[in-house]
């Protein structure tokens, strides 16, 4: 296979836990802790997980938002941590994040104009004079109105904020988009056509996308493969119908028995995991899922499973799987 | 526990709600006439296009709608209580301690000066007299059961230092620490993994089975809706075109808007030979800052007759409980095939 856009290798990223008024340092939050991944070009990788489990962070690291603690992260064959100068701006421009929180990274100050417009701007891709055009005819692809340039962040629904954040992501033609939760804030239908758009964008322009969601169905229909997250780590990793179809670690089929079905006669299945959430600043030896995985045995709780391939692309960490 | 009588009939009751916004493009009406009931006990749903105002009527409800916003209509009565009459002091007696809500987005509501556990304290102290200290276990607590954990040093943290996720159940954990009588959800577990938001969800019933609490679920997620909601309301553009039994939105939904969105939910499994492409309806919302004469939904509606474009239809029972704004309600699989 050609060389990956986006290559992620033993990442992991630790937060200093401090206390007193000394500030002294007590622990890390482990929100990462040793996670390899690979985007091709024109590919989608879909990133699903507990929440907390550190997808975020995996996702902001992936785009120089943060320094990894360990690892390192290569963007077209380049090793990121060295881009300087023109290189580094054009990393910026070449690889884009949608934020999960639409409010919280939007100016509140800035109209979704030049919100979505900055970028033209920065990178130079379009006139002054044309940018506010090209503003309003992204923010019509995302289903707003051209006449939307010129409203502010807190005139817009939750949903609509979310799509003003796609549109600023698509605006300076990137390569890879980290996609945080893109579509959680839409309905069914406005969603079903920001995936299809995207998968069309995709298709045109051989776009690649680190997908994270929680919902498994829409995770499904983008992505050409999915990975599983837990606790920092992951879990399992297959093509897209082989994680669905035949789930091997036993956090995967969890979180798939949990998906509420939309038809009132399908009862929910009470699918709480049993056990203490554990925590990313102590997490539990051995396997990370072991105080809470139906089928552990002694070994699980000793030694952390080996990373294995037990069909072509599909991966799992479990000692008890296969 | 109250010592006020309990009283009978809807535990909240809307009637007429508009919400009209002051913009620099001219006016925006958001909410547009919107009839609404929630008996106590009763976990209700309210679903609808991104934008046709459902958050709009939870925050007018608790009456905290952005300054540039005028809030409308015959009444809102909570317990026989006029909201739209009270002053803000005994407004805000009633926020947060009988009334209270999970906002959209935590982030805009969530204080980012205060550490988690001071803003969960702060109703317990304001409201049912506790110490800080005390306050301060209750907080601690309450993160526990809302699955947050090492909640003791959780509530040291500041608003940025949690996850997406973590940050929707704090504000939970807020919402709920009171007990209220009424619980605005407004897309309470979209930032949760499946398993987190069925312990949410099985907490909320939990509080309802407890203290006879009902809810208003706005959410996007038609499973949740399907799981948990006695009824369902379903809002167009700033209206109720929909309104019925969990049983009846599902099983025999009316409104052509309500069809559409049916046809889009993504499915897990989706049955052999369905097409690649997901189903979506057509086209975009009319614009809120125009008038729109006849059916709001008539651009896009596959049954649209001529009359559509021009006479606002009606709201009408297709069955007792079970009602339809649309000219056709009740004979939408009689009139021919949809176009
Ligand atoms: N700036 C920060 N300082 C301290 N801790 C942080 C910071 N950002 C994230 N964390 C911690 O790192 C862990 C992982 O967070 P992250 O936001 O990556 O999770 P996530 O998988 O995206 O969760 P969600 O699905 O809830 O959005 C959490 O325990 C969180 O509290
Ligand atoms: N401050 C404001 N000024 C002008 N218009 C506003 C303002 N706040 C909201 N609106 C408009 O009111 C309409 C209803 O917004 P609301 O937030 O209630 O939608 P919603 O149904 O909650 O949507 P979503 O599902 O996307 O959260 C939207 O079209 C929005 O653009
Ligand atoms: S009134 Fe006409 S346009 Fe409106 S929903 Fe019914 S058929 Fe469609
Ligand atoms: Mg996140
Ligand atoms: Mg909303």
């Amino acid at each position: 296979m050609s060389l990956p856009l986006l290559e992620m290798h033993d990442i992991a990223k630790w937060f200093p836990i401090t206390s007193g008024l000394l500030q002294l340092h007590t622990g890390d939050i482990r929100a990462v802790d040793g996670v390899s991944l690979t985007v091709h070009r024109g590919e989608t990788l879909g990133l699903v997980g507990e929440s907390g489990c550190g997808k975020s962070t995996l996702g902001r690291v992936a785009v120089k938002l943060m320094e990894p603690t360990r690892g390192h992260v290569r963007f077209d064959g380049q090793p990121v941590d060295r881009l300087k100068g023109m290189e580094l701006m054009a990393f910026r421009r070449r690889a884009q994040i949608v934020f999960q929180d639409p409010y919280g990274s939007l100016n509140r100050r800035m109209t979704a104009g030049a919100i979505v417009g900055e970028g033209l701007h920065i990178h130079r891709l379009a006139r002054r004079s044309q940018v506010r055009d090209r503003a309003a005819e992204l923010l019509q692809r995302v289903g707003l109105a051209d006449t939307d340039v010129a409203r502010y962040p807190h005139e817009f629904s939750g949903g609509q904020r979310q799509r003003i954040g796609i549109a600023r992501a698509l605006a300076v033609s990137p390569e890879l988009i980290v996609c945080d939760e893109p579509v959680s804030a839409l309905d069914v239908s406005i969603q079903a056509q920001i995936i299809e758009l995207l998968r069309d964008l995709q298709r045109e322009l051989n776009l690649s996308y680190l997908f994270i969601a929680h919902d498994l169905a829409v995770v499904r229909h983008i992505s050409h493969r999915v990975a599983v997250m837990y606790l920092g780590r992951l879990c399992e990793e297959a093509p897209r119908d082989v994680l669905y179809d035949e789930p091997l670690h036993p956090y995967t089929r969890v979180l798939l028995a949990a998906v509420p079905e939309p038809d009132p006669k399908v009862p929910l299945r009470p699918q709480a995991l049993p056990g203490e959430v554990p925590s990313p600043a102590n997490p539990p030896p051995g396997c990370r899922f072991s105080p809470r995985c139906p089928v552990a045995i002694d070994v699980c709780r000793r030694e952390q499973p080996q990373w294995r391939e037990l069909a072509p692309g599909h991966f799992v960490a479990c000692h008890v799987a296969g | 526990m109250s010592t006020q009588i309990p009283h009978a009939g809807p535990l909240l009751d809307v009637s007429g709600l508009t919400v009209d916004f002051r913009t620099l493009a001219g006016p925006v009406r958001a909410v547009h006439g919107v009839d609404l009931a929630v008996m106590p006990g009763e976990v209700v749903g309210l679903v609808g296009e991104s934008g046709c105002g459902k958050t709009q009527t939870c925050l007018s409800i608790s009456r905290l709608i952005h300054p540039s916003g005028r809030i409308g209509g015959r009444h809102i009565l909570f317990e026989g209580t006029d909201l739209l009459q009270l002053g803000e002091r005994e407004m805000r007696r009633l926020r947060g301690a009988r009334i209270s809500m999970v906002f959209q987005e935590p982030m805009s509501s969530l204080n980012p000066c205060l550490s988690i556990g001071e803003q969960l304290s702060e109703p317990l102290v304001l409201h049912q007299g506790m110490d800080w200290r005390q306050a301060g276990r209750h907080a601690a607590e309450m993160l526990g059961r809302v699955g947050i954990p090492e909640a003791k040093q959780r509530c040291r943290e500041y608003p940025h230092q949690l996850s997406g996720g973590m940050r929707q159940r704090a504000m939970i954990a807020m919402a709920l620490i009171c007990r209220p009588k009424l619980l605005l959800a407004d897309e309470p577990t979209t930032a949760l993994d499946v398993t987190v938001q069925a312990q949410i969800l099985a907490l909320m019933l939990e509080l309802r089975e407890q203290t006879g609490a009902a809810v208003l679920l706005v959410t996007h997620n038609l499973g949740v809706v399907a799981q948990s909601c006695d009824r369902i309301y379903v809002m167009y553009a700033g209206q109720v075109v929909e309104e019925g039994t969990t049983a009846a939105i599902f099983g025999r939904p009316e409104h052509p808007y309500t069809r559409g969105l049916m046809r889009s939910v993504p499915r897990l499994r989706p049955p052999a030979g369905s097409p690649d492409r997901l189903e979506s309806i057509p086209g975009t919302v009319p614009r809120l800052d125009t008038p729109l004469p006849g059916c709001r939904f008539h651009s896009r509606c596959a049954y649209a007759e001529p009359r559509c474009s021009s006479e606002p239809p009606e709201v009408r029972a297709v069955e007792p409980g079970h009602l339809s704004r649309c000219h056709f309600a009740g004979q939408l699989d009689h009139g021919g095939a949809p176009r």
